[in-house]
């Protein structure tokens, strides 16, 4: 089943025109990889699924369908909260680690302590660092090394119950051994979530997705 | 780089040693002769005790001065910050329009630059008669609140821009709303910033006389009991045992108990700053 379909999609800035007539599917509990040259629109594709585009000065013709809905019949905080997004730097809130992860829960309504201690909990397994962080929760997060703080980031993004995660280019600034684990904990998502992924490592791609769709030509490899 | 370069450059970095030299030396004098000039005044009894002698201020203390000072400063920052920071806040993350968003800098810039003297009529017209406040520590604290009200939008606008543009998308990214994430995430991470730049202004804000002149500042008051009282303020007083040439001496007390105070404030507001800097 595909979660996403992508028809004639054409994304501008202005007057530049940065993805033309772009249509793709994303098939629901799979990893789909997007690749091509920098500057290709690889990053943009990303933020438009989510609506952040707008946010950032950019628009967008063409049809979007999440769910077989346009997705501008959706309110965009609902987009936000079913659609993730994980950027390419680590970007935890200079809070604690407890905190990062109930930032968007509390804003949803969950006030129940237990409610959000099981969230925790959950999203930080799921991101595989709980065992690297569990008595350590109330440190501060931007003490956590680079790749730690990457995990925390997806954790986060997992805290308001996505079913598609997106993630910009997540391994970029990390070193070999962190990007083997995110890697990991991607390919253990594939069951709950659908994942879009921006590579620049066409290796990457080939380790982890199930499709990869080459942006600046517009083709499935 | 040839030779004729090189004695440009040479000439330049003399230049600018001295010209830092020399704005670092007419500090330090100034604060100097103020030290060694007001120190003689200074004792527990000039500082908590009310003015007395006739004419008043020729002997006894500057107690309530320091107070009313305190007190202007803490209504002034209450009233600008509240402005300021809304003001900030709008124009960082709720205003679209580049048109208004330059017409509110235009605003805040003209409002900057407005002499203290006329923002003082301005205070005496608008709240002392119409509005009837009288000369009251209300009057001047306000009047006093809109001469910072500039200063500490500009600051607080650069420091919520400086917030790393990745963090506050991750906070979109998740679907919050702007005003979840300024109270929740933005306005805590600025605190210390935030902080200090209404610090600043506050000093700046106790240092002026030209604004309370006329809409509050007393030659004599005790503590003020409310806020529709007059008050006694260090610049003012300091005006005065001059101006009517009352006592020079506790004049130079009176200046060194303000800078002690200022000083303090700045160090404050400076140590503030460099703490905030971690976050980002």
């Amino acid at each position: 089943m595909d979660i996403i379909k992508i028809k004639d999609l054409s994304v501008s800035y202005g007057d530049k025109k940065v993805l033309n007539n772009l249509s793709m599917n994303i098939e629901k509990n799979k990893i789909t990889a997007l690749i091509g040259p920098s500057g290709c629109g690889k990053s943009t594709l990303l933020s438009t699924l989510n609506l952040m585009i707008e946010d950032n000065g950019g628009s967008f013709e063409g049809e979007i369908l999440f769910k077989d809905k346009d997705i501008r019949s959706y309110k965009k905080d609902d987009i936000r909260r079913m659609i993730g997004m994980v950027f390419q730097k680590p970007t935890p809130f200079p809070f604690s680690i407890y905190k990062n992860l109930t930032y968007a829960p509390i804003y949803y309504g969950i006030k129940d302590k237990n409610k959000l201690n099981n969230i925790v909990e959950s999203t930080l397994k799921k991101a595989g660092l709980y065992e690297e962080v569990k008595n350590d929760l109330n440190m501060k997060a931007t003490k956590l090394s680079g790749g730690q703080q990457q995990r925390l980031c997806i954790a986060r993004a997992l805290t308001v119950g996505p079913e598609v995660l997106l993630l910009d280019e997540p391994c970029s600034a990390l070193d070999a051994k962190n990007t083997a684990k995110i890697e990991e904990t991607l390919l253990k998502f594939s069951k709950d979530y659908t994942i879009i992924i921006v590579t620049h490592n066409l290796d990457q791609a080939k380790r982890i997705a199930d499709y990869t769709f080459e942006v600046s030509q517009g083709t499935v490899l | 780089m040839d030779v004729s370069e090189k004695v440009k450059d040479y000439i330049f970095k003399i230049w600018i040693v001295l010209s830092t030299l020399a704005v670092v030396t007419v500090v330090v004098f100034i604060l100097g002769y103020i030290f060694k000039n007001g120190s003689k005044a200074i004792n527990m009894e000039f500082i908590f005790d009310n003015p007395k002698g006739m004419p008043i201020g020729s002997e006894g203390g500057v107690f309530p001065a320091i107070v009313g000072s305190l007190f202007l400063m803490a209504i002034a920052c209450i009233f600008a910050s509240i402005l300021a920071i809304s003001t900030a806040i709008y124009t960082v993350f709720y205003c679209k329009s580049n048109k208004i968003e330059s017409f509110i800098h235009l605003i805040v810039q003209c409002m900057a630059g407005i002499p203290s003297i006329v923002l003082g009529l301005f205070g005496y017209t608008l709240l002392v008669l119409y509005l009837r406040l009288g000369r009251s520590l209300l009057s001047a604290g306000i009047t006093l609140g809109i001469m910072i009200f500039p200063y500490i939008e500009v600051r607080v606008e650069k420091t919520l821009r400086e917030v790393n543009k990745f963090v506050v998308d991750s906070s979109y990214a998740l679907g919050v709303s702007t005003g979840y994430m300024i109270f929740k995430l933005i306005i805590p991470l600025c605190r210390t910033d935030i902080i200090s730049a209404i610090l600043l202004a506050g000093g700046f804000a106790m240092g002026a006389s030209a604004p309370i002149i006329l809409t509050g500042a007393v030659i004599f008051a005790p503590i003020p009991k409310s806020l529709s009282s007059p008050v006694m303020a260090l610049p003012f007083h300091l005006y005065i045992l001059t101006g009517e040439g009352i006592s020079l001496e506790k004049a130079y007390g009176t200046a060194l108990v303000l800078i002690i105070i200022l000083l303090l404030i700045n160090i404050i507001s400076v140590v503030l700053n460099l703490k905030g800097k971690e976050y980002r």
